[in-house]
């Protein structure tokens, strides 16, 4: 015992009397209590009254946590996960695994959604304990930000989660005194009280001050930062399916585009050792281009000679493949053309063979344009696969729609269409539903991707409702037609359909459009009623009281029939019948003929 | 709150229709004749074959002859008064302090969050005392004897003389009455405790001066909300487990103390239940994938349902109205509407099915007490002889359950959703019990497991030392708590094996859901035959200590139930079959120690 002292002495010194090993170690690494979070009395007292066997206790609590989850014990259950966070404060998995218990598991299990949303605070209020306790892991923050957003922004129940969020001022409160400013304007929503996507918003931001700081997370880069931004999409999108389609929608998207941008701007980390902005990539593919120019330049003298050289080399040891390769395209079989494809990519000459190709004089600068090329390849694929990921377009174009009038205009009176069916105003929902698909029309023509993912959907959806109005089938002079034929390849991935080919077209389209100012200033523009100009109702305004945008129908058929200099969209429509009475009619009772301006201006 | 079959039996159901009667008296026969053997054998080994055996003969002899007749209560007296001393000085109120300590640090780790505050206080004071007081019981009752003998007092007080059995109730009713005394102390201070932990008030924040409704202050992390009457009386809406009686006196709008949470409700349960499935046969009830299936479940919009029998039910509980309680729970196949819960339909109706009362409507109020009541007076619809049902006005109990027996249906309404049930999950509420006199009861059913305790540890302490008697004791307490354990590893419901493999399992860090590999079969057959052997062993050797999860009563108490006085009975039987059973154990051991001296 006497021998185990000195070794003792020698590790456990504490810092004041020279400094100890252990002491030492700790103070390098900073996992000192003080430098881990708070210190808590409770805890402290009962990792003390543990009497060392602080795992054993934990292993049993956890135990009885289950089992009070089991056979539904959930007060009991919520205790004991008090009881095991005071005895390992510092185990991030244990907050982390039992916050998501509390808020996804435990609280559907209650029938009352008021209740659930109770118990998704209650995850959410053991994740901001954790992160009292561990003040270097920002993955707790980064876990809230999912939780105070998506959580309650996305659950079937979200309707009812953000308005008792947005009423829950305990809570507000609860996160000010955490350190969390729920109450600035920040996180302030159109009605001047706490949006739980700005709250968690904020939440992401914390962590993004810890990861700034220097402190890990083990979380790629691009998504971790992408979440920010997002969320204030995602609150755009919110505010607007509960029916605030006006300036205030307008102006959280035009701070969505701009974090969005900022995003774009910034310097990701990748698996790579060059970090990349991923709105380079537009100067990053300009850049392959260049140099695999310059470099065909150089080396187009050797290319034939390596290319022949890779063809005896390869085909002496497949000459099945050589042989399928040699066949013209026509007389090969399935393998054949399998074999030709493979021996067309072993031959392919690499940088390195080109340059090695090259007289010695010109090798060097060949060698040192390949190794450039090379990592310019690399970079225009990282920064491509990571806008992929976060799907960066999308998200971009979106945000730059939302901002436009029209977009707003065409998602209030589908608003304003729904609010009209649930007091049975067929009429005047049909109606509604009609100018919507008209400006939905040129909200695609000029943002062809936002197409593909929820807003073309819900558009989908409210033609689908439409459709059931009408109780007619929708041919292809319905202003939408083309929309929906996309829309159901996209979502039913026919194969006899190119997606992208489609949307490629229709980007080519909107850019031949220019920006929607130009548009707005057309005479087809005008013909429509459509135009910057156009008035948004009042917020508060109810669907009944707002007068309809000015679309005469009526005035409108001259017009759409002369469309000079308007654009065409990509692919050619059918004649449009000049007789409106030939246009799809509805089946509703003293309806008026259905407008032409719902058919298909372009065409 | 759970409850199982076994708590529904009555005391005499217990006692003679469940066999408990007859199983004790086969523990007591077992040990007897198994003290018998033993003390034979010692004795064999001591002195021979036949003295051995005279010697034993006398033993038992005496017990009916000369110590049962003769025992002196006032010797009994003196023991008691010396233990109770003897305790007092071993500074055992200590204990006392450490038990305020730990309510005053109660607060750091109760949740003030929890759905019913009122449940988290009463399991905390409850549990605390329960094993503070086993503590106590623990270790007050192991070094008593063993310190006698140490310090060579035994022989004083044997030559006195004090009967063996004198010895080891003057030992038992001290330690008991220090113990009641320590256990009553804890009882009034976690009252107090629980009583002023839960009181708050709340402000009047709002009133719609139309609709009579408003919205008190956030208080203890919560707020209700109320609708007043035309009379201007009200209560809260239930939040955290509790709510508040509102009055208008003149203009001004008084909202009381907290009610409901501290509570005793007397229920009177069915004595069955059945489930009938979708096609309206009989069944089991629906499992719908829970791992806990102490619920089953019956579908919406079918012939499924659940029947609950009642029997017995006396008119003069209820004078115009029959108050019962709903703790039914839903189960959602599809969201649907997520702001109305699933709704369920509920009658009653006579045993032969030809009157019942209208279908009522509710809605499930998950995890809490739904309190509903029906009128005796009610609509109904009886049976003509055409077998038509005649809607008609009805009188509860002379139609409906005119011998005191009816049946009380419950549908669920929403197609494709389901409700689930238990058989404690509706009850008849005549009254409630003052709730001191329920926690009374519950602190009666903690002083039964110390009693128990010092019962064991004293008779432990007549043949062992001080430590070893603890050690003795501890383990008899374990059986006692994690006895079922010990079944689950013989019936390989748990995984992981005996205590040998476990042995082996633990250093070589092999989990306990993958089958051990040690590369020899013969080897871990004798593992697991020696693990099977002992785990038997231990499995018989529980059965004869008492199963003090049993024991336990705090849920009754927490959860607001009146604790039955069947199951309080029946605790009491068990703690004396105990006590008897170890005075006579002391008894023998005590007679051969003086033969040792």
């Amino acid at each position: 015992m006497v021998a185990l002292l000195f070794p003792l002495f020698y590790l456990g010194k504490p810092p004041t009397k020279g400094s100890g090993k252990i002491a030492e170690l700790r103070s390098r690494y900073s996992i000192g209590q003080a430098d881990l979070g708070k210190l808590d009395p409770a805890s402290e007292s009962m990792k003390l009254a543990t009497l060392g066997m602080r795992g054993i206790a934990a292993s049993i609590l956890w135990m009885q946590a289950d089992h009070y989850k089991e056979e539904k014990y959930f007060d009991r259950f919520s205790a004991t996960l008090n009881q095991i966070a005071l005895l390992q404060p510092h185990m991030i998995s244990v907050w982390q695994h039992q916050a998501h218990n509390l808020s996804y598991n435990v609280s559907p299990e209650f029938e009352d959604y008021r209740q659930r949303y109770e118990w998704v605070k209650k995850g959410i209020d053991y994740l901001v304990k954790g992160t009292k306790f561990n003040a270097r892991k920002p993955i707790l923050q980064y876990d809230l930000g999912h939780y105070v957003g998506a959580k309650m922004g996305k659950a079937d129940e979200k309707l009812q989660y953000r308005e008792l969020f947005r009423n829950d001022d305990e809570f507000h409160k609860y996160f000010v005194e955490q350190g969390l400013n729920a109450k600035s304007d920040d996180a302030l929503g159109p009605d001047r009280k706490p949006d739980n996507w700005l709250v968690g918003k904020q939440w992401f931001e914390q962590a993004y001050q810890l990861v700034s700081a220097g402190i890990a997370i083990k979380k790629s880069p691009h998504l971790l930062f992408s979440y920010g931004p997002l969320w204030q999409m995602y609150h755009g999108e919110a505010i607007e399916d509960e029916g605030i389609l006006d300036e205030r929608a307008k102006f959280v998207w035009e701070k969505a585009s701009r974090e969005w941008k900022d995003f774009g701007n910034r310097e990701l980390a990748t698996t790579g050792y060059v970090p990349v902005t991923l709105r380079s990539i537009d100067t990053a593919r300009k850049d392959v281009e260049r140099l695999q120019r310059q470099f065909i330049d150089l080396t187009s003298a050797g290319r034939e000679k390596v290319i022949e050289a890779k063809k005896a080399k390869y085909g002496a040891s497949n000459p099945r493949k050589a042989q399928a390769f040699d066949k013209p395209d026509d007389q090969r079989n399935t393998e054949e053309r399998m074999w030709a494809a493979e021996f067309q990519l072993a031959v392919e000459p690499t940088y390195q063979e080109l340059a090695n190709e090259l007289p010695r004089d010109n090798q060097i600068k060949a060698l040192e344009m390949a190794v450039q090329l090379g990592a310019a390849e690399e970079y225009a694929k990282s920064t491509s696969s990571l806008r992929d990921q976060v799907n960066y377009a999308y998200w971009e174009t979106r945000a730059l729609a939302e901002q436009q009038q029209i977009m707003v205009d065409a998602r209030r009176m589908i608003y304003e269409a729904n609010k009209l069916i649930d007091v049975a105003d067929i009429k005047g929902a049909v109606e509604k539903y009609e100018e919507a698909f008209v400006r939905w029309d040129k909200v695609f023509r000029f943002y062809p991707v936002i197409m593909t993912e929820d807003v073309g959907g819900d558009v989908l959806k409210a033609t689908n409702r439409y459709k059931k109005l009408i109780d007619e089938d929708i041919d292809e002079r319905f202003v939408l037609y083309e929309f929906m034929q996309f829309r159901r390849a996209y979502d039913a991935d026919y194969l006899g359909f190119d997606i992208e080919k489609t949307l490629a077209d229709w980007n080519a389209n909107a850019l031949k459009l220019g920006s929607p100012e130009d548009f707005f200033s057309t005479p087809l523009a005008k013909a429509y009623g459509i135009a910057n100009g156009v008035p948004s109702p009042s917020p508060g305004e109810t669907p009944g009281s707002n007068p309809a945008p000015a679309i005469s129908p009526k005035d409108l058929i001259p017009k759409v029939q002369d469309p000079a200099g308007e654009p065409k969209p990509a692919e050619p429509m059918p004649a449009e019948s000049p007789e409106p009475q030939k246009a799809v009619s509805p089946s509703i009772p003293n309806a008026p003929a259905r407008p032409p301006a719902l058919e298909n201006p372009g065409s | 709150m759970r409850l199982n079959p076994d708590h529904f039996w009555t005391y005499s159901e217990w006692l003679f229709e469940k066999n408990a009667l007859r199983d004790g008296a086969i523990l007591s026969v077992t040990l007897a004749l198994l003290g018998f053997v033993i003390g034979y054998i010692v004795s064999v080994l001591k002195y021979g074959p036949s003295e051995g055996f005279l010697r034993v003969s006398q033993i038992i002899g005496q017990l009916f002859t000369v110590d049962l007749p003769k025992l002196s209560f006032r010797r009994i007296y003196a023991m008691a008064k010396l233990a109770v001393k003897e305790s007092i000085r071993k500074k055992i109120l200590v204990l006392i302090g450490i038990f305020i300590v730990a309510m005053m640090f109660a607060g750091w780790y109760l949740d003030p969050d929890a759905d019913s505050p009122a449940r988290l206080y009463l399991v905390f004071v409850l549990t605390a005392t329960n094993y503070l007081v086993i503590l106590l019981g623990l270790f007050i009752s192991c070094f008593s004897i063993p310190a006698d003998i140490k310090n060579r007092t035994i022989y004083t007080i044997t030559t006195k003389p004090v009967r063996p059995l004198e010895l080891f109730l003057g030992r038992v009713l001290g330690f008991t009455a220090i113990g009641t005394m320590v256990l009553a102390i804890m009882g009034l201070l976690s009252y107090v405790f629980v009583v002023r932990g839960l009181d708050h008030s709340h402000e009047l924040v709002s009133i719609d001066p139309t609709a009579k409704s408003g919205e008190s202050t956030y208080n203890n992390r919560h707020r209700h909300t109320f609708t007043l009457n035309s009379e201007g009386r009200g209560t809260t809406n239930e939040v955290k487990g509790h709510r508040h009686i509102v009055t208008k006196v003149g203009d001004k709008v008084v909202i009381g103390s907290p009610i409901d949470d501290l509570t005793a409700r007397i229920p009177i349960y069915a004595k069955g239940l059945e489930f009938t499935g979708r096609d309206g046969e009989k069944n089991e009830g629906y499992n719908v994938g829970y791992m806990s299936e102490y619920q089953k479940y019956i579908e919406g919009d079918s012939l499924s349902r659940a029947v609950w029998r009642f029997e017995g039910v006396r008119p003069n509980l209820f004078r115009d109205v029959i108050l019962y309680d709903l703790t039914i729970s839903a189960f959602r196949t599809y969201k649907g509407d997520i702001v109305t819960p699933v709704g369920g339909l509920i009658h009653f109706r006579s045993t032969d099915g030809k009157v019942k009362s209208e279908d009522e409507l509710f809605k499930v109020k998950e995890f809490q007490v739904d309190r509903r009541s029906v009128r005796t007076k009610l609509k109904g619809f009886k049976q003509n002889e055409e077998g038509k049902d005649i809607a008609t006005d009805l009188d509860f109990f002379n139609d409906i359950a005119a011998n005191g027996s009816f049946e009380v249906v419950v549908r669920c309404q929403d197609r494709g959703q389901y409700l689930g049930m238990a058989a404690a999950d509706i009850y008849l509420r005549p009254a409630d019990l003052q709730f001191w006199w329920n926690f009374v009861k519950g602190y009666i059913s903690i002083w039964l497991q110390m009693f128990i305790v010092i019962c064991f540890g004293v008779m432990f302490s007549t043949f062992l030392s001080g430590p070893v008697a603890i050690i003795a004791t501890v383990a008899a307490l374990v059986l006692g708590f994690f006895g079922f354990f010990v079944d689950n590893l013989v019936t390989t419901t748990s995984k992981g094996g005996g205590p040998i493999e476990s042995l082996i399992r633990l250093p070589t860090q092999m989990g306990s859901q993958i089958e051990m590999e040690l590369g020899n079969e013969t080897l871990q057959q004798v593992i697991a035959t020696a693990d099977r052997g002992i785990l038997l062993a231990v499995s018989q050797l529980k059965n004869a200590v008492p199963n003090f999860s049993q024991l336990d009563t705090s849920n009754f108490v927490a959860y607001g139930y009146n604790l039955f006085g069947g199951l309080l009975a029946r605790h009491l039987t068990i703690a004396f079959g105990y006590f008897v059973l170890t005075a006579l154990v002391s008894y023998f051991f005590l007679k051969t120690r003086e033969m040792a001296a």
